[in-house]
């Protein structure tokens, strides 16, 4: 169902733009890969479509329960939840591929990580504040090389390099 | 759903904790010898005791003996293995020169030890299943490699070859499949959190230790008729931000030195306390040039400034850059290397380097490609810290406890060995020093009397350990530990004056006194690291009084008193020791040099050493 939302959006950029004061729902909408759309989680899915739809009751179009196909009632709940900390993501990891062997769980040298709750599903991030990026989660994985996790250094991190011919600065 | 406010939100409610809760529930564990830390030295400890017929070897852990400790990950280089065919020194000789550049000020024993044995644990290693020769031939012809033995002599150091290359990444499973097999026990996810002295008399011999199981919460009561100390120094006592523990790049937030505490509670003699300063406060360390993988002063990767300029060391300064004669930032040019220098540091040294595997790796598929393209240094344009914060020297000799030419330290029954010395931060420092302090330890333990432990001594522990899980509010451990950097970074850093240092001191007490009564977690993980910062605040406030009883100031120590401005008078070039008697900090002196003649001492003491054990 969220699939088939996104395809509304997708489908329609001129509609989009009609609410161009929400420029960043527009990038959204164009940016966004297929694969990306389809894990996509609900509450992030949802509180753009909210955005779109405060947008077009001001401007007196359609509420969004009709473009999203959802009534307000169905919305999602917004817990009571405090900041979270940073960084948040040490890793990324692909569901798809993660079969929750928890070695990464095991290996870790100031645990990151718990086990799912959810037998064979990823670990859960639980302390990434913590994580001082030695990389044994990532170099232990054993199926890092189908793309189970990946290392994501923070942001004031990211790293850089400077190809020497050409002096373009490639930032990653 | 990864994140754990994705679960709390998928379930609508918090998921229990992961492990069983263990809360107050207890686990004796009785043994020969008992090796606190299975980092490098640990391990190296535990394996070397464990050669000993008919003698019990455990080992405690913090994290996962798999890959724990700051070379768990990896390591590139193994310095000083001065009887190495390819060494061009005596080592004695060649020690003597590491002691004088630090100006005496460092762990001289085991130095020694690490330039007379630390190529006899090279080889050893070989055998347990660690890689330190070329044997794929990816690097023929390339210089510094040993055709015959397929050996690699690392350029830093050169011409004197004192550093071979290793492929350190399978180095600890290597390790660990050792202990085992030798039978040592293996306890990991215990944090430490005291020594026990026989009868629990402070100053009387080391015959236990109690630990916490940083997942479940149980309580672990070892007694032990020796004990080795292999726990890390103190790094994160300078991570000031609660979060982002990450910017420190040698050592994990886990360094929180628990072994130096709880063997100064136990009443051992400690030393050099007021250099326990630390660098690598800054952005981008891990994927930096200088000091994060590999370091161009000594892998011969040549530095350029943003016009592609070549600059020395000297050169890359602050006052160069404000004259406009180099312009930031500066880059390692890897390009202009020499093709087989290149393969060697970036396929060998930045593989095979403790955390730059991973660094590597992001590069790569980043598209860094070594031989088109320049990698970053943030030299300078992180602004200024405190110099006391940077300096490389600080890193590398930190305070520690007093050992003797047994790594004894001055409690019977208590050896250390790696960074729990007053000596560098170095792979087969780590190696050759816990293979030693774990045959001296085998040695003791064959002949002492069994452990008598303190039932009192052990209840006043569990209390301790356990108050803050008995709160539900006040302040958790993030807050002490930004607090207790604050404190140490307005009284104990830069500036140094009497005054300054007892307003730390003060500082320090009013912290204990009004908010560790305060402190509470909410599970067994966050236990163990508020235990950590409890071990920090009693840590900086030995760096205070070590501070405080250093009344000159030291070029060595880095060590500035601006009410004693005057570096290095000749009647202040000597340790400074510390040690408590019951809560009264007690000071001391040792001669620079202690130890004697180096020869002459280390040969007295290992009349029985057999070399290589294979």
């Amino acid at each position: 169902m969220y699939g088939k939302s996104y395809a509304l959006i997708a489908a329609d950029p001129q509609r989009l733009r009609i609410y161009n004061p929400l420029s960043h729902i527009e990038t959204g909408g164009t940016l966004m890969k297929k694969e990306e759309s389809l894990t996509m989680k609900r509450r992030e899915f949802l509180k753009a479509g909210a955005l779109v739809g405060a947008a077009a009751a001001t401007v007196g179009i359609d509420g969004y329960s009709n473009v999203f196909g959802e009534t307000a009632d169905q919305k999602e709940k917004v817990f009571i939840l405090p900041n979270v900390s940073t960084p948040s993501r040490p890793v990324i990891r692909d569901p798809e591929v993660c079969i929750g062997c928890n070695t990464c769980v095991d290996v870790c040298q100031v645990d990151v990580y718990v086990p799912n709750p959810v037998k064979g599903k990823p670990p859960i991030t639980l302390h990434p504040d913590e994580c001082w990026y030695c990389g044994c989660c990532v170099n232990e994985c054993p199926l890092l090389d189908k793309g189970a996790i990946k290392f994501n250094w923070p942001l004031q991190q990211k790293g850089y390099f400077k190809r020497k011919d050409t002096g373009e600065i490639i930032r990653f | 759903m990864t994140s754990w406010h994705e679960l709390a939100e998928n379930d609508g409610r918090l998921s229990e904790w992961t492990y069983p809760i263990q809360y107050d529930e207890e686990q004796v564990v009785e043994t020969d010898v008992l090796v606190i830390g299975g980092g490098i030295a640990g391990c190296w400890a535990a394996i070397s005791a464990a050669r000993k017929k008919g003698l019990r070897v455990t080992l405690m852990e913090k994290a996962a003996t798999i890959r724990s400790g700051a070379g768990g990950p990896g390591g590139d280089h193994w310095d000083n293995p001065m009887t190495s065919p390819f060494s061009k020194n005596d080592p004695d000789e060649w020690c003597q020169g590491l002691i004088d550049q630090m100006g005496g000020y460092c762990c001289g024993i085991g130095r020694e030890i690490q330039c007379r044995e630390s190529y006899d644990a090279f080889l050893e290693i070989e055998k347990m299943g660690g890689k330190i020769r070329d044997t794929d031939d990816e690097y023929v012809g390339v210089e510094g490699r040993d055709d015959k033995t397929k050996m690699i002599v690392a350029s830093r150091y050169k011409p004197n070859n004192a550093s071979l290359r290793f492929w350190g990444t399978t180095f600890k499973p290597a390790l660990k499949k050792e202990c085992e097999r030798l039978g040592v026990k293996i306890y990991d996810r215990i944090m430490a959190t005291s020594l026990l002295n026989e009868n629990g008399i402070q100053g009387a011999r080391v015959a236990g230790a109690t630990g916490l199981n940083n997942r479940t919460g149980k309580f672990m009561i070892f007694k032990a008729k020796a004990i080795i100390l292999c726990t890390a120094g103190i790094g994160s006592i300078w991570v000031f931000n609660t979060e982002l523990a990450g910017i420190s790049t040698f050592r994990s937030r886990a360094a929180s030195g628990d072994g130096t505490v709880m063997a100064w509670k136990a009443g051992a003699e400690l030393t050099m306390m007021e250099k326990s300063g630390l660098l690598m406060l800054g952005t981008g360390y891990k994927h930096k040039i200088d000091s994060g993988g590999t370091d161009p002063v000594f892998e011969n990767v040549p530095r350029v400034d943003d016009n592609g300029k070549a600059i020395t060391y000297a050169e890359a300064t602050r006052e160069a850059v404000l004259k406009g004669e180099v312009a930031l930032p500066f880059y390692g040019d890897f390009p202009a290397m020499s093709e087989g220098w290149r393969k060697i540091n970036w396929d060998l040294g930045y593989n095979e380097e403790s955390t730059c595997l991973a660094m590597r790796r992001v590069f790569k598929e980043a598209g860094y490609d070594p031989a088109r393209d320049l990698l970053p240094n943030y030299a300078l344009i992180e602004g200024a810290t405190p110099a006391h914060f940077r300096s490389p020297d600080s890193m590398h000799h930190r305070g520690g406890v007093v050992v003797d030419w047994n790594l004894k330290t001055t409690l019977d029954g208590l050896y250390a060995a790696g960074e729990q010395m007053y000596g560098p931060l170095a792979h087969s420092y780590a190696a050759s020093t816990g293979r030693y302090a774990g045959r001296k330890a085998a040695d003791y333990a064959l002949k002492a009397d069994p452990p008598v432990v303190s039932k009192d001594q052990i209840a006043l522990e569990k209390e301790r350990v356990y108050a803050p899980i008995r709160r539900k509010n006040g302040i958790e451990w993030k807050e002490l530990h930004a607090g207790i950097a604050r404190t140490m970074q307005y009284y104990c850093s830069e500036f140094k004056t009497e005054k300054l240092l007892n307003m730390g001191l003060d500082a320090l007490n009013d912290i204990e006194r009004k908010w560790v009564p305060q402190l509470y977690a909410l599970d067994p993980h966050k236990l163990m690291r508020s235990l950590e910062d409890l071990s920090i605040l009693t840590f900086s406030k030995i760096i205070i009084h070590g501070s405080l009883a250093r009344r000159a100031s030291s070029r060595h120590l880095n060590f500035f008193r601006i009410d004693y401005p005057e570096y290095d008078p000749p009647e202040w070039n000597k340790f400074i020791t510390l040690k408590l008697e019951g809560n009264r900090v007690k000071e001391g002196e040792l001669p620079l040099a202690y130890w004697g003649d180096l020869k002459e001492n280390y040969e007295a003491y290992n009349k029985d050493y057999k070399g290589v054990s294979l």
